[in-house]
């Protein structure tokens, strides 16, 4: 069989709101080329399961992750494949699913991939694993903040945790119910649904939340859409660990007041989060919007953090569950707004991370005891890091797993993106999975297709063993 | 990326639905695949629908009560019990029960009643189209590879010693008692309250103290009243057990030999953070805890049945109720399962009991290094067993039942 070509590969991320499709895998990796929204229409004739891509009464195929109408989602698999695919061509298709998809509607996909779009490659991986790809880790969390829901899903070796994932019925529409809630004791008056989504994609609105320590370059990865010009570098870390993270916010906010006084007269010259309203353009209007623009995330944040903390107990190894805390893959487009991922960690590390006093017992010894504080193996000469000492900011070694420690997490971090991807690095929280997919679909699709290790399906052993040949590959 | 399952002949082709209902865990998955898809808390919240399942039962809810419907290891509540299989196979594997037969695990010990329940509520109820009846320990022997051995399997509510020859129980032979992971929640819990530390759950958290010396009093700590939140005292036993069961994992262990003070002392401490940020350091009390597994009359901080006995104690007094000559086969044999067998030094320590007790036999262990492999031993084995090729004559066809009624389960399922 021929070598599958990279300009054959077609990638399909399928959302609940949107879908990035891409056709060919370009020589450098670039964000999906096409996004279109995940709309199909009824036909106008009305008969049942008869659709059309262009008019009649819009169907959703896909609600909180789930696939609500399998017909109208193979419709829209089938219009993306014409659109994309010429004719004649024999394309390989990577087709990103999501742990609420059933097992009966993934062979059904499968046969009607074969059967209807004749297509001659075919495989879907779970948009998590997908997702883990760009980050490049073997062990992560992947928190996936969707419109209604977040999937919480520990991976673990490459393999997704499918039993151990935790679905939380919070995301971006809870951020943005929120804010209609508190806007009506706002200056702003009552806002409606679309005001208040607007408000929240605007820029305006930002997670600045006094007690923790946002604004921060603590958490690993330097965020370049949200880093602070004025602030200069500070040690977060050792100002959490000295509990001192109030004192330093307030002093901080002092001296750029200062600075402001000094250097700046109009308010509006100010950042965003040090002035007291700010203005929403919305359809040709200017709404002025007080302290609502700060608040609202709560209720998402602590919801994933209570899902964090039940995702990672399911975890079976407890090192496994240090690498996870230590390679968090934050992603959805809700995290685009400023400091809400930093809000999301700051609370996880309050909630979880281990930060006491007591360090003389879990300094490994080389004396031979037969106790589990004893430094085993490879693991020998790694020795814990000690809260308190101003060692806690430093990443712990690669690999390393916490022997004499049985409690965890005593770190954690966001994963940082592969280096690799210089089209990637002005990239946006919420494109990073399809980067994950193209990394995926060049290894995948990448191997020889007589290997028996295969990790995607072929029309000739579709042809032998019908649709349950996609458990070969997935699940 | 998974790698292709081994092609094995036939039996995975019907995809069996395996399940496992234990005490705490409720594990459900395809038979022919290595773990459960579906692992869901047996614990529900009573409420009209019921709220079922990891990802609801722990918001905290004003007045709301925690039920779990099992009891002395198998199904007391049937309502609540088919409410949280049919959670665990329709909404988390996403099948129905109608298109699948149905294989189940159960406890050696479970009553002709009981069995005859199961398979009318299998067929009636649950509409499967074929449905097996298989014992934990025949699962779990399995799972290990081996049609005989003696399994030790040392559950949440219970802890159990079976023999299994040939795949078959020696139900003569088997023992089970009250000693497993609940039981170890107790003596922390009683062990902690002995020190006057309140063991405050997440979930009353708001803020928890930090750079706490140990012992040193979490005042610093914001936290919630329970009964502001109207919580009820099984719902905070459901958020407590999260936070005692961490405690287990990372610092309970066995001693290899019978506990002496002076042995412990000479051990690290091993320090414990609790959800408020109040931390301690765990001395001799990592011991003692789980000693009681192996010495209940002597370490158990709450009251024991007067027979009840430890863990290398129950294989010992299994492997001697049995024939002479099985003997040296089970000792040689021993598979050691489920999810509290994984606190720390366990199985050396049945092992170096039983090198004491059976003197004249050969003793040998089999015990999953992989801890999913040994919380899930039944499930696997399950999983095995019905993915067979030679077991298809062995399922209860739904004309099977409708002709023989629900008695046929004691000729089929032995």
């Amino acid at each position: 069989m021929a070598p599958i070509h990279d300009k054959d590969v077609l990638i399909i991320f399928p959302g609940s709101e949107v879908t990035h499709v891409q056709y060919g895998l370009p020589e450098s990796f670039t964000p999906p080329s096409v996004t279109i929204p995940s709309v199909i229409y009824k036909h106008p004739d009305g008969a049942e399961n008869h659709f059309s891509a262009v008019e009649g009464t819009p169907v959703s195929p896909i609600v909180a992750g789930k696939i609500v109408d399998l017909p109208a989602f193979c419709y829209l698999l089938r219009v993306i494949i014409k659109t994309f695919v010429p004719i004649g061509a024999s394309p390989a298709v990577l087709l990103a699913s999501s742990i609420h998809w059933t097992p009966l509607q993934i062979e059904r996909i499968t046969q009607f991939v074969f059967q209807t779009c004749h297509v001659p490659y075919f495989t879907i991986e779970l948009s998590s694993l997908l997702t883990t790809c760009a980050y490049n880790c073997q062990t992560s969390l992947v928190i996936e903040v969707g419109k209604e829901k977040t999937d919480i899903t520990p991976i673990i070796d490459w393999v997704p945790g499918s039993s151990m994932a935790v679905t939380v019925e919070a995301g971006g529409d809870t951020v943005t119910q929120s804010i209609i809630d508190a806007s009506s004791s706002d200056i702003s008056g009552p806002l409606s649904w679309d005001q208040a989504t607007a408000l929240k994609k605007s820029g305006i609105y930002e997670v600045f939340n006094k007690d923790s320590d946002s604004y921060s370059r603590f958490f690993g990865e330097a965020d370049t859409t949200n880093k602070e010009s004025d602030a200069g570098e500070f040690d977060v870390a050792k100002i959490v660990v000295d509990g001192k993270a109030q004192e330093f916010v307030a002093s901080h906010e002092k001296t750029k007041a200062e600075d402001g006084e000094e250097g700046q007269n109009s308010e509006s010259d100010l950042p965003n989060h040090e002035r007291d309203t700010n203005f929403l353009e919305y359809d040709g209007m200017k709404i002025e919007v007080g302290s609502l623009r700060f608040q609202g995330t709560e209720d998402l944040v602590n919801k994933i953090v209570d899902g964090v903390g039940i995702a990672v107990s399911h975890i079976d190894s407890i090192p496994a569950r240090q690498d996870c805390w230590s390679n968090i893959c934050l992603v959805g487009r809700t995290l685009t707004i400023p400091g809400l991922k930093e809000s999301i960690m700051a609370a996880l590390h309050a909630r979880y991370n281990i930060v006491r006093s007591s360090t003389m017992s879990e300094i490994p010894t080389n004396i031979n005891t037969p106790g589990n504080q004893t430094p085993t193996g490879s693991g020998s000469g790694a020795a814990t890091p000690i809260p308190g000492s101003g060692a806690s900011g430093t990443p712990a070694p690669e690999g390393y797993h916490d022997i004499g420690h049985g409690q965890v997490p005593t770190y954690m971090r966001l994963a940082k993106i592969s280096e690799h991807f210089p089209e990637w690095k002005n990239y946006k929280i919420e494109d990073t999975p399809f980067l994950g997919a193209q990394i995926a679909a060049k290894v995948i699709f990448g191997a020889a297709p007589t290997a028996s290790d295969s990790l995607y399906v072929t029309r000739y052993s579709y042809n032998i063993s019908g649709p349950r040949t996609i458990w070969d590959v997935y699940g | 990326m998974s790698s292709p399952a081994p092609a094995v002949y036939g039996g995975d082709e019907i995809s069996a639905i395996v399940l496992d209902p234990g005490s705490q865990w409720t594990r459900a998955g395809f038979a022919g695949e290595d773990s459960p898809k579906a692992v869901v808390p047996t614990d529900y919240i009573v409420h009209d629908p019921p709220f079922i399942g990891d990802d609801y039962i722990h918001v905290p809810r004003s007045g709301a009560e925690v039920a779990n419907p099992m009891a002395d290891g198998f199904v007391s509540d049937w309502d609540g019990a088919v409410k949280i299989w049919d959670y665990a196979v329709t909404k988390k594997l996403g099948v129905s029960f109608s298109d699948h037969p149905l294989l189940m695990t159960e406890p050696a010990w479970t009553s002709t009643a009981d069995r005859k329940k199961a398979v009318e509520i299998a067929f009636e109820e649950l509409q499967v189209p074929a449905f097996y009846l298989a014992r934990s320990s025949v699962c779990a022997c399995f799972a290990a590879g081996k049609a005989t051995a003696l399994v030790l399997d040392v559950g949440h509510k219970q802890m159990s010693a079976t023999p299994v020859y040939d795949g078959l129980i020696l139900k003569k032979s088997s023992f089970h008692n009250g000693l497993g992971g609940d039981f170890l929640s107790k003596q922390i819990a009683a062990k902690l309250a002995a020190q006057d530390i309140t063991v405050t759950p997440y979930c009353l958290v708001s803020r928890k103290a930090v750079q706490l010396d140990p012992f040193q009093a979490a005042d610093s700590a914001v936290v919630k009243s329970a009964a502001d939140l109207g919580l009820t005292e099984s719902f905070l036993n459901l958020e407590k057990e999260r936070v005692i069961h961490e405690f287990k994992e990372s610092v309970c262990q066995v001693m290899e030999v019978p506990y002496n003070e002076g042995g412990a002392e000479t051990r690290p401490p091993r320090p414990f953070e609790f959800p408020d940020g109040y931390n301690i350091n765990v001395t001799t009390d990592r011991f003692t805890t789980s000693e009681a597994l192996f010495n209940p009359k002597g370490y158990s901080a709450i009251d024991v049945p007067k027979d009840t006995v430890g863990a290398a104690k129950m294989v010992y007094d299994s492997i001697m109720s049995c024939d002479v000559d099985a003997r040296a086969n089970l000792a040689y044999n021993i598979v050691i399962t489920g999810g509290t067998s994984l606190v720390q030094g366990f199985t050396e320590r049945v092992q170096q009991e039983l090198f004491g007790l059976l003197p004249g036999l050969k003793v040998r262990i089999y015990a999953a290094g992989n801890s999913s492999e040994r919380k899930y031993g039944g499930w696997i084995g399950g999983s095995v067993l019905s993915s067979l090729g030679t077991f298809h004559q062995m399922w209860i066809s739904k004309k099977e039942y409708e002709e023989a009624g629900s008695s046929i389960v004691e000729k089929r399922c032995k």
